[in-house]
């Protein structure tokens, strides 16, 4: 590059007055020139502990003096067990958050990145990650974590065998999809496969089912600029819950949880559908040998107005502890997972979507099928998005959940959804 | 309290000063000091906690004064946990008494296979309620666990039913798996009770001619009062700090028909991050069971004093 | 000594088999699709021995801490006279009442305040805490059922209360205190939530976690959860049947006095 050099001077003007600055700024949390052995801790509920040992091994070897011990939990115990440490002082260095409302809560505990990665990364180290990433990793124009993994969610996984041994085409509105599951379990087939036991996942298939019911409603009402009780949003909770009544998910879906109950009657080849995001192109790589036994394929939502659009936003972010004594090896492990050799590793583990700006592709062999699959939800992320996935408010967030775990249940109707999810959004 | 008289028949001074032996207070201070740091501090910070709103994460708080324990009297979501804590409550403790005195009763005894079926239910206690909840959950699958195949095997399929996603059955469900769970503590704390009745009564009132079934009711029940009531505090105390089975098997839902306030509580705290409120039904809790085994103490001790 | 007969032992009989088919249900659910290679990769995964011996760790403590302490007070409360002695052992009662969700923030707290974040002094003191009010009150009952001649004839020998207490309470409330042992073990082995909140460096994980830890691992493969789940439960099972005799419960029916 013709400026390297000129470039070069200034990113190093920059990172010393960075580290001057940071020196002057005293404290616990200012960066120490490490010259010793550090150890560092990590803590997410992703990716897949194999994964995870792959990326410590790599890192460790490119940085050998600095040790990472990497703790795993499952999402939901992730999010209690991170919170309290956080708040008893015993967080770890580095820690996945997800955008929305979970970023705005622990905000105020994360270190800012803008400085911290300025000197340590160089000024342009923002370049590195697609502006929407960045995006979803602030608040209030403070980038506080650095993205990784992008995927669709609210979409349908399809498994054409079982569909073709039926004579069922894959359905674009919800009457066909009803048709075709009356059909599939007179055959013995389950139909949609929803682990309805997840509040996320109805959140998924929620969100991505209004924008086309009533396009554009929810998104107004997450902002802060129109309200959940719409009549089109009503109509979208009325629709999402006929879906339990009519057949279409499989029994006991109230009780089944995506991981793994849900997982495993499609895995396994027994449901015709199963909802989940493009994350489970994991499955390729995790459950190789029991997906290749049928085809598989994608397919966005049926409703009443047609294929929903899907809804997209990158996996986590890396944020670094404000509390950290070792702010700059965190950060050196959060760019080496989310943009580093690290990502590559996470993309052929679970054949993600990258967030950095040249767009990296998993570098394992997979099977054909998983090709047109991806394939496939590049062509969903491109024409058909309509923006993006988690709530920012954890408090709607939270009513929005336990509003659909109540229609799922049926002790509740669409229109009271809509009321309960407003009040919550109302008292902020 | 302690049947032994408290003034022993001594004559003099010296021999009951040793009772009045001032090392007391190093026999009582490890246990008064665990329970004022551990125990006594953490209550008073949680109530404390409990008038303000809190996220429970950063250091922003906002003085609310009693709204949130008006909140845990008056909120619907709040009050559905009592009712669920008193149907949880009811089956499981009459359940556990009933079944277990009856199973101590047909189990006393030698024997092989009296102690292997001892055996047998005692197990489900020593294990971790995290493993049954996940155990369970999958057995009771309606479209693939045990429970719903071995039904259909037997040709009754129409009983299969999703047990735990139904919010109509699902607390009678986690009811009967948390039965399945202490039965085996009740039948043993019975068991050892039971070996205190002299057998005299017992041979006695069979050559007298009672059957079984008077003998049970008749002699043994009575007998057995003090330890109906030891139980039942404990049961009680049980039932209103029960979390981890409901927890792993149904989080609480679906719709809020397993929610205990322990659950709630959790909820509130750790995914509405409403700590604040968290704290108060906690408060709230301990109160309740304070003043539920202060009636029940008083109870038994009316009881014993009739005798 | 029987009490009831044939019938009774049928009808009891035929429901301990219905109790044992979730037993039934877990290890064959552990033999799944891979069979014996489920419990091999388990154990090859390396964390689970460590898993283990810490529970041990954290258990034996927790044991020898409770039994100490409420052995202690338990005498002065039941033998020794001091002034306000109903009060204050109600009042350590009330911690029986006490769930531990309700006080979790707290602990927190005092965690970070003591520093003892990741350590076992984390879940230890306060498995203490929690539960050694049920050991002060089957101890106290248990002292107060011992003849006070004893402690009267120990008097005018001369003895020291300290004496007492060893040579005369702990021996004599021996199948109480064994009682103690053995429940606080059980309660603190299966203690899932504060071990889940305060221990995670992968050195002090107990074995209840390993449900937690194991779905991260074996994600998708169900089978090996459970063939993990079957070992962390194998040491307190093993446990149970090889001393049983000595569970006898019955300080427990004595309480309500």
């Amino acid at each position: 590059m013709k400026f390297t050099a000129k470039r070069n001077l200034v990113c190093a003007v920059i990172a010393a007055t960075g580290l001057l600055l940071a020196g002057c700024a005293g404290g616990a949390s200012s960066p120490v020139a490490s010259s010793g052995p550090v150890t560092i801790t990590l803590e997410s509920w992703t990716p897949s502990q194999k994964v995870m040992d792959n990326i410590v091994a790599e890192f460790e070897k490119e940085n050998p003096n600095i040790t990472v011990k990497a703790t795993l939990l499952p999402y939901a115990d992730y999010v209690t067990a991170i919170k309290t440490e956080l708040a008893s002082g015993t967080g770890p260095d580095v820690f996945d958050l997800q955008t929305g409302g979970m970023l705005n809560e622990f905000a105020p505990l994360v270190t800012p990145l803008d400085k911290l990665a300025t000197s340590q990364l160089g000024a342009d180290w923002k370049s590195a990650y697609k502006k929407s990433a960045l995006d979803q990793s602030s608040v209030d124009g403070a980038v506080y974590g650095l993205p990784h993994g992008f995927q669709p969610a609210g979409l349908l996984w399809v498994n054409k065998t079982l569909l073709d041994a039926n004579g069922i085409k894959i359905p674009t509105t919800i009457g066909e999809l009803v048709t075709a599951s009356q059909k599939l379990r007179a055959a013995g087939v389950v139909p949609v496969a929803i682990g309805a036991k997840d509040d996320w996942m109805l959140i998924d298939i929620f969100s991505s089912m209004s924008n086309a019911i009533a396009p554009g409603d929810q998104y107004k009402a997450m902002d802060g600029k129109g309200s959940w009780d719409t009549p089109g949003l009503v109509k979208a909770f009325n629709e999402f819950a006929s879906m339990f009544k009519t057949g279409v998910a499989q029994d006991g879906a109230a009780g089944a949880a995506t991981y793994t109950d849900t997982y495993d009657l499609y895995a396994d080849g027994k449901a015709a559908f199963f909802t989940n995001g493009g994350w489970n192109q994991d499955m390729f790589v995790g459950a190789a040998d029991r997906i290749g036994k049928f085809d598989s394929a994608v397919t966005l939502m049926p409703t009443s107005a047609g294929p929903a659009p899907v809804i997209a936003g990158i996996s986590a972010l890396l944020a670094v502890n404000g509390k950290s004594k070792n702010q700059e090896a965190a950060l050196k492990l959060a760019q080496f997972m989310s943009s580093g050799p690290g990502q590559q590793i996470v993309m052929d583990g679970s054949l993600d979507f990258s967030v950095t700006s040249t767009d990296l592709v998993p570098s394992v062999k997979v099977s054909a099928n998983a090709s047109t699959v991806r394939t496939a939800l590049t062509a969903m992320l491109k024409d058909n998005l309509a923006g993006y996935r988690e709530v920012p408010n954890a408090a709607v967030k939270a009513a929005l959940g336990q509003a659909l775990l109540k229609l799922v249940a049926g002790t509740i109707d669409g229109a009271g959804a809509a009321a309960e999810v407003q009040a919550a959004a109302k008292a902020g | 309290m302690s049947k032994t008289s408290s003034r022993p028949a001594t004559s003099g001074h010296r021999r009951t000063d040793w009772r009045a032996s001032p090392a007391a207070i190093l026999f009582v201070l490890p246990c008064a000091a665990v329970f004022a740091v551990f125990l006594a501090y953490p209550l008073f910070r949680n109530a404390y906690i409990a008038l303000f709103n809190w996220n429970g994460l950063t250091a922003a708080t906002k003085w609310v004064g009693l709204d949130n324990f008006v909140w845990v009297f008056t909120s619907p979501v709040v009050l559905d946990t009592a009712r669920n804590t008193l149907v949880f409550g009811i089956i499981t403790i009459a359940l556990q008494l009933g079944g277990g005195f009856l199973l101590a009763v047909a189990l006393a005894g030698n024997g092989r296979i009296r102690q292997v079926g001892r055996t047998i239910f005692f197990i489900p206690v020593v294990l971790t309620p995290v493993v049954v909840g996940f155990l369970f959950s999958k057995i009771l699958e309606p479209n693939d666990g045990e429970l719903a195949r071995g039904l259909n095997a037997l040709g009754l399929g129409a009983l299969v039913h999703p047990w735990l996603a139904d919010p109509n059955t699902a607390l009678v469900t986690v009811s009967l798996v948390n039965v399945w769970l202490w039965i085996g503590f009740s039948m043993s704390v019975y068991l050892s009770a039971l070996t205190g009745v002299p057998t005299e009564l017992i041979e006695a009132a069979k050559l007298d001619g009672t059957n079984s079934r008077q003998l049970v009711w008749h002699v043994l029940v009575p007998y057995l009062r003090p330890t109906h009531f030891a139980l039942l505090t404990l049961s009680v105390i049980g039932t209103l700090k029960t979390f981890d089975i409901v927890y792993v098997l149904t989080k609480g839902g679906p719709s809020g028909s397993t929610e205990l306030p322990t659950t709630l509580l959790f909820r509130v705290g750790f995914d509405e991050y409403k700590q604040g409120r968290a704290s108060a039904i906690g408060t709230v809790l301990f109160v309740v069971a304070l003043v539920l085994t202060i009636i029940n103490l008083r109870i038994a001790n009316r009881a014993e004093k009739t005798e | 000594m029987k009490i009831l007969g044939r019938p009774s032992l049928l009808i009891a009989s035929t429901l301990a088999i219905v109790w044992f088919l979730p037993l039934i249900a877990l290890l064959a659910r552990s033999l799944d699709r891979a069979g014996f290679e489920n419990y091999a990769a388990v154990l090859q995964g390396g964390d689970i021995l460590r898993n283990l011996m810490n529970s041990a760790i954290i258990t034996l403590i927790t044991v020898f801490g409770v039994v100490a302490i409420s052995a202690l007070a338990a005498f002065a409360f039941s033998i020794l006279r001091f002034p306000g002695r109903n009060v204050i052992y109600g009042i350590l009662l009330t911690g029986l009442m006490l769930p531990a969700g309700a006080i979790l923030v707290p602990f927190a707290q005092l965690n970070q305040a003591f520093a003892w974040g990741n350590t076992y002094a984390a879940v230890i003191f306060p498995y203490i805490a929690l539960f050694f009010p049920l050991g002060l009150l089957l101890l106290k009952n248990a002292f107060d059922g011992l003849p006070h001649e004893l402690f009267e004839a120990a008097a005018i020998d001369g003895g020291g209360v300290w004496r007492m207490f060893v040579s005369i309470a702990l021996p004599l409330g021996g199948p109480a205190v064994a009682l103690v042992a053995l429940w606080t073990f059980l309660s603190t082995w299966n203690e899932f939530l504060l071990a889940l909140l305060f221990l995670h460096d992968p050195a002090v994980k107990p074995v209840s976690l390993v449900p937690f830890q194991f779905q991260q691992q074996y994600f998708v493969d169900v089978p090996k959860i459970f063939a993990a789940l079957v070992i962390s439960q194998l040491p307190v099972v093993l446990l149970y049947i090889f001393t049983q005799r000595r569970f006898n419960l019955g300080a427990l029916a004595g309480i309500g006095k």
